[in-house]
């Protein structure tokens, strides 16, 4: 397959097959696990407050809730349409804490990917009746979570990285991996590409970015204190070269980030810093929201070999061979689930001349097969939490020998 | 498809000879990148947007978007309905530079009066104010000038928290707003907080007992 577009192809037409051409799920099946992961978190910490931000006597009842984001009035008034909210004028607590718990088990199954396309609307649609039962208490970080889960709701992102998969590929169902349209990915790409935009724009408004000293102010509010940094981090010139740094990476992370020679290194800018805010000020989850976007720079295709790389370096270390029982092979089906449940390639299948299964580590030293393969597959950890199972998926991946 | 070192990632790298997909699913996405192009382009302040301070550079166009393009019938329900709602001013056009935190005094039917803290983050622990950051978030608005229907609903749930005994319930809450702003590089800063009462709020007695009932 070739990597460059044809010279004859018009800018349009390459355009249109950067947002809307096919290729691998993979970053939509990672870039849907990274999100699943913090909303849950996020929904785990807003729940010790829960009475506070959505209780009938809290600081937000419903009807205060309404009268911010109440319907969007359209034309010259007369004709109004109602946000989207599932919870809209809810005041009985005990719906909207069963409503609350829901959204948290759709976080837990979209991020595992099980009956992942309703579990990510219905995700889709709890987060945005949560924000708009409650805005007061949402932070830039909060609307870009909210971006997200929309883009999963209506992208088929549960064609990788999910129990979805892996069960299609026990059953036989699925043999290769298929490919997706990209415009849920281009879609995310672009959005990312806007936050930093329209920031840096909104701040060439605002004098000190102009004049390098808008660095000096957030580290010297004391509600926004986290860790500590060296003083001189915080003091000229350094405040310059953070005032105008910033500027720059976030402008490079609307622009250059596309630029494929530039792209690494302007991630690793954004990464860094990210990094630096979330360990010096106190902005839950922004951070790893922000990089978690990132993934969706890279192709597919790329995380995959990534993950076959990382597993080389890894083999020499947690490589394991687990061996059939004698007369044994592994199934067609069965290959490809545990291949997919292993996407860093660290077992190997073989046949053997044993009666049961075995195992055996890089060391020499032997394993317990089915408590070490799934130690290394990723993909099994979720079948752990059922006793017995894990073993019993494995061991009907093989069939014996005719 | 086999993966390799050099996948494209960009516009320019793009494969050819692909297929693509189908034409209404193009048009829905393009509805919608240009909506929230339209609806996070930056806003301008409200001198600008009334006239008496006409735009000048870049701020023509923020203008032109503001005035007619967010307007549109078609953008605003889908952007502000959907929840594809978005605007991004982190640390924008200048960051905060002044902390805020509250106070409030209640008094009780007995004229006893008590400190209820509403929840500070530099006083908590570093795990706790992870958890708790939305109060100072909340906070940020609901002692703002602009936001005064905010006041009361705030009053009655500090009334609450310092609700202990029915035969003494709270009676006045005073919301005190404690503010410390940021000298400027190479001028005195200031390390005393402000102590301003900014809203006097008589309780709602029978929504007290309601809420306590369930507290």
């Amino acid at each position: 397959m070739k990597n460059q577009a044809a010279p004859e192809e018009s800018t349009l037409r390459m355009l249109d097959r950067w947002w809307f051409g096919y290729g691998s799920p993979t970053t939509l099946g990672v870039f849907r696990i990274l999100i699943g992961m913090i909303v849950v978190l996020d929904l785990l910490m807003r729940a010790s407050d829960w009475q506070t931000w959505f209780g009938e006597y809290g600081f937000v009842p419903a009807w205060l809730g309404r009268s911010w984001l109440g319907n969007v009035p359209l034309g010259s008034g007369d004709f109004s349409l109602p946000r989207l909210s599932l919870i809209s004028g809810v005041t009985d607590p005990r719906i909207a804490i069963a409503f609350f718990a829901l959204v948290i088990v759709a976080a837990v199954t979209t991020t595992l990917g099980i009956w992942t396309r309703f579990s990510a609307f219905l995700l889709a649609m709890g987060i945005v009746s949560l924000h708009h039962r409650n805005s007061g208490v949402l932070h830039g970080g909060d609307t870009a979570l909210r971006i997200a889960v929309l883009y999963l709701a209506v992208s088929p992102c549960g064609r990788a990285c999910s129990l979805d998969r892996l069960i299609r590929l026990r059953k036989g169902q699925e043999t290769d991996q298929e490919e997706i349209s990209l415009w849920p990915q281009r879609l995310v790409q672009f959005n990312l590409a806007i936050i930093y935009f329209t920031t840096v724009w909104l701040k060439f408004f605002g004098g000190t970015w102009l004049n390098g000293t808008a660095a000096w102010y957030p580290p010297r509010l004391a509600e926004f204190k986290r860790f500590p940094v060296p003083g001189f981090l915080n003091e000229m010139p350094f405040v310059y070269v953070a005032t105008y740094g910033t500027l720059l990476t976030e402008f490079a992370l609307a622009t250059l980030v596309f630029f494929r020679p530039l792209r690494n290194y302007v991630v690793l800018a954004g990464i860094f810093l990210h990094a630096y805010i979330e360990y010096s000020m106190n902005i839950p989850l922004f951070s790893f929201l922000m990089i978690s976007f990132y993934v969706c720079h890279f192709q597919g295709e790329e995380i995959s070999v990534y993950a076959k790389r990382l597993g080389e370096r890894l083999r020499g270390k947690l490589g394991l061979e687990v061996h059939l029982p004698k007369g044994a092979k592994l199934t067609g089906a069965g290959d490809r689930f545990l291949k997919a449940a292993d996407p860093l390639g660290l077992v190997r299948y073989s046949a053997s001349s044993e009666e049961g299964w075995s195992a055996d580590k890089v060391d020499g030293k032997t394993a317990n097969p089915f408590r070490a393969a799934a130690f290394r597959s990723p993909g099994a950890w979720i079948f752990l939490l059922v006793p017995g199972l894990w073993r019993r998926t494995m061991a009907g991946c093989a069939e014996a020998a005719a | 498809m086999k993966a390799g070192r050099s996948k494209p990632s960009g516009p320019a790298q793009a494969k050819a000879g692909a297929k693509t997909a189908p034409t209404w699913v193009k048009i829905l996405v393009g509805f919608h990148v240009f909506a929230t192009v339209v609806w996070a382009l930056p806003n301008l302040t409200p001198d600008v947007m009334s006239g008496q301070v006409a735009p000048t550079g870049t701020k023509w166009l923020l203008y032109w978007n503001a005035k007619y393009l967010k307007q549109l019938d078609p953008v605003k329900g889908y952007m502000m309905t959907t929840g594809a709602w978005q605007y991004w001013d982190m640390f924008a056009p200048d960051p905060s530079n002044k902390d805020w935190y509250c106070t409030a005094e209640v008094e009780y039917r007995d004229g006893t009066k008590r400190t209820i803290p509403y929840p500070r983050m530099a006083d908590l622990s570093l795990p706790q104010k992870y958890i708790k950051e939305r109060y100072r978030k909340y906070y940020e608005r609901a002692h703002s000038d602009t936001e005064p229907i905010d006041w009361p609903v705030f009053a009655q749930r500090m009334a609450l928290l310092g609700y202990t005994d029915p035969n003494n319930p709270p009676h006045i809450v005073r919301l005190y707003s404690h503010g410390l702003p940021t000298a400027a590089p190479g001028l005195k800063q200031e390390t005393v907080y402000s102590n301003d009462l900014y809203y006097s709020y008589v309780v709602d007695q029978k929504e007290l007992r309601a809420a306590a009932g369930g507290k």
